[in-house]
């Protein structure tokens, strides 16, 4: 069963559902940026946009009524999230690592 | 000539532009330059048809009898799918045969085949306008119009279609098989088969109108959900390779990972179009729970062109066609990943379908997945028509036109799209969740202050758009003329894998 958003909530969460994937999207850029230059202060940065991730998910899950076997959806969009952006950098480094002649430790380094 | 005989009042028009100076071309090259042109008189037929809509929401009264609401937006939508459809087979037509390493199998037949459908879509336009009301029977369903939504052409038509499409695979899959495969093409390739394979889950009916829209969604959700996304991966994946010169094993790897994440949530969320239409309650979870995951993947991929951009410093030979491909990225995130997102759960969806804020997703997806990337590769095949010429910085005239219609274009549908969401928001909170729905709400609904305005916006931007439009045409028919330098040099792609 679902039960639908209430009234006072639609704008909550259709515009807390638009910021998990903006956040999404800002910790996935921290997160290349700050290794593909090094720079340090991204690193916390893309930590910080997690964070927001996960308040607005929290809202997002508060207001869409995600209760039940609904709440494993808000695990799952955590964890993948999180999860998706480091996998595809390791896939990144390994394509073009393999591609390039070198190998992914190296530019791991 | 089996290919003369045909009649077809563009064609003289046609026959111009094809015939100047397409020597350098191969014939799949100049078939496609044919595919390209149609398509965008179908862009133009779109525009102006979509505008006629849109006045029409503002004054109902407008042309009320004459060419209705319904036949306005049935052209609009309809135009848009064709003429994206043309667009990708032209972008096909325009690759293959540097893909195989071989000239274009059955090239006579596939012109035959481009004015037979070209021939069809104008008939079939032409009937939608001519007879816009009247009984629905066998008939009708037959030679006039079979009233679905967005696959209104009639039975005759979607025989045609699919037998068009099997000429076109036929060309396409032989030309591969005669030359060289490689992963770009036989990913291409097999996308083909469920492209056409998918469309024959539109073309019958059934008395319980449930299972019938089971069905029709196939052709609507995966065509657009999965093989338009695959054919467009593929077409992106050669685009890339033209205009940065980057590496085949990357661009091919990349291709099979996005196919995979693609299908991983795609097909399943097909389930959000099965929310209310009658289909097992189990529709509500699992196509709620996979339209969740879809964004993801987007967002992933923003690590790769972060990764891709920093780590190669990529010099483009067609500056038109990469802006226009970084749009596509742009537009493909905001209007499917955020827009989609904001409303595909069923607990919001249930008072937000059908209503302006769908409308506002469609126009951003459509734009952004499809559009965007058929007009890249338009300059990627005038480029090379006009000599193979310099489309990178420094152009001479600062490239002002592809610029000012970029903007235009872009600024014009996001725009549109806000515009659209305000209006769909008071229309699910007043017609939906407070007045349930009823005929009476609706029509209150509609005379909302929200609502008005934001269709009276909706209607700027789409003026906007349509500036834009006449802009990117004008560019189109000057850009690279007179240019005398030649591409700049990037990287060579790598050797054909696969």
């Amino acid at each position: 069963m679902i039960d639908p958003v209430e009234l006072q909530r639609i704008a909550v969460a259709a515009l807390s559902a638009g910021g998990i994937v903006l956040f999404g999207a800002a910790y996935a850029i921290c997160l290349a940026l700050g290794r593909l230059k090094g720079l340090a202060i991204l690193r916390p940065l893309s930590y910080l946009a997690y964070l927001a991730l996960v308040a607005v998910t929290v809202l997002f899950a508060w207001a869409m009524n995600l209760t039940g076997a609904w709440a494993f959806l808000t695990l799952v969009l955590l964890v993948g999230y999180f999860v998706a952006p480091r996998a595809i950098w390791r896939l990144s480094v390994a394509t073009h690592g393999t591609s390039e002649g070198k190998t992914m430790e190296a530019e791991n380094e | 000539m089996a290919e003369a005989a045909i009649a077809n009042p563009v064609r003289p028009a046609l026959d111009a532009i094809a015939a100047r100076d397409t020597s350098s071309l191969s014939a799949g090259q100049r078939l496609a330059l044919k595919y390209f042109l149609v398509a965008m008189v179908l862009f133009v037929a779109q525009m102006l048809f979509g505008l006629l809509a849109g006045l029409q929401f503002l004054y109902p009264e407008f042309l009320y009898g004459v060419l209705d609401f319904n036949v306005n937006r049935m052209v609009h939508i309809n135009a848009m799918i064709v003429w994206m459809l043309y667009g990708f087979i032209g972008s096909i037509y325009w690759l293959v045969e540097d893909e195989a390493g071989v000239e274009l199998v059955g090239a006579k037949l596939a012109n035959i085949n481009f004015w037979v459908l070209t021939s069809a879509v104008a008939v079939v336009v032409v009937v939608y306008l001519v007879v816009q009301v009247g009984p629905g029977n066998k008939m009708s369903i037959w030679f006039i119009n079979e009233g679905r939504e967005y696959i209104e052409a009639p039975r005759w038509a979607d025989i045609g279609i699919v037998v068009c499409m099997g000429v076109f695979f036929y060309t396409v899959a032989g030309t591969f098989m005669k030359g060289r495969w490689s992963g770009i093409s036989g990913t291409l390739v097999l996308d083909l088969i469920a492209l056409a394979g998918l469309y024959l889950a539109g073309m019958f009916y059934t008395t319980n109108l449930s299972v019938d829209q089971y069905w029709w969604w196939w052709v609507v959700h995966l065509w657009v959900e999965a093989t338009w996304e695959v054919l467009v991966g593929c077409i992106m994946a050669w685009g890339l390779m033209k205009t940065l010169g980057a590496r085949r094993e990357i661009v091919t790897t990349w291709l099979y990972i996005e196919v995979a994440m693609m299908f991983g949530a795609g097909i399943l969320g097909l389930g959000h179009h099965y929310f209310w239409i009658g289909t097992p309650e189990y529709w509500l979870g699992i196509g709620g729970f996979f339209s969740a995951l879809e964004p993801i993947p987007l967002v992933a991929m923003v690590v790769h062109a972060v990764y891709d951009a920093g780590r190669h410093s990529f010099q483009s030979r067609n500056h038109p066609a990469l802006a226009w491909l970084i749009a596509h990225a742009f537009g493909n995130f905001l209007g499917a990943g955020v827009w989609g997102f904001i409303h595909t759960l069923p607990q919001i969806n249930l008072y937000t379908h059908g209503t302006q804020w769908t409308t506002s997703h469609g126009h951003l997806a459509f734009f952004g997945a499809y559009a965007t990337i058929v007009i890249a590769f338009i300059y990627i095949a005038l480029q090379r028509w006009r000599g193979d010429v310099w489309m990178s910085g420094d152009l001479p005239d600062r490239g002002w036109k592809w610029k000012w219609s970029l903007a235009l274009l872009n600024v014009g549908m996001l725009g549109m799209t806000i515009a659209l969401l305000i209006a769909g928001y008071e229309q699910s909170f007043i017609e939906r969740a407070i007045g349930g729905s009823t005929w009476a709400a609706y029509f209150e609904g509609q005379t909302q202050p929200w609502f008005v305005q934001g269709m009276q916006w909706r209607m700027v931007f789409g003026v906007v758009m349509t500036l834009g439009m006449v802009l990117l045409l004008w560019d189109f028919l000057t850009i690279g003329r007179g240019e005398t330098r030649p591409a700049k040099e990037v990287h060579a792609p790598g050797p054909h894998v696969g």
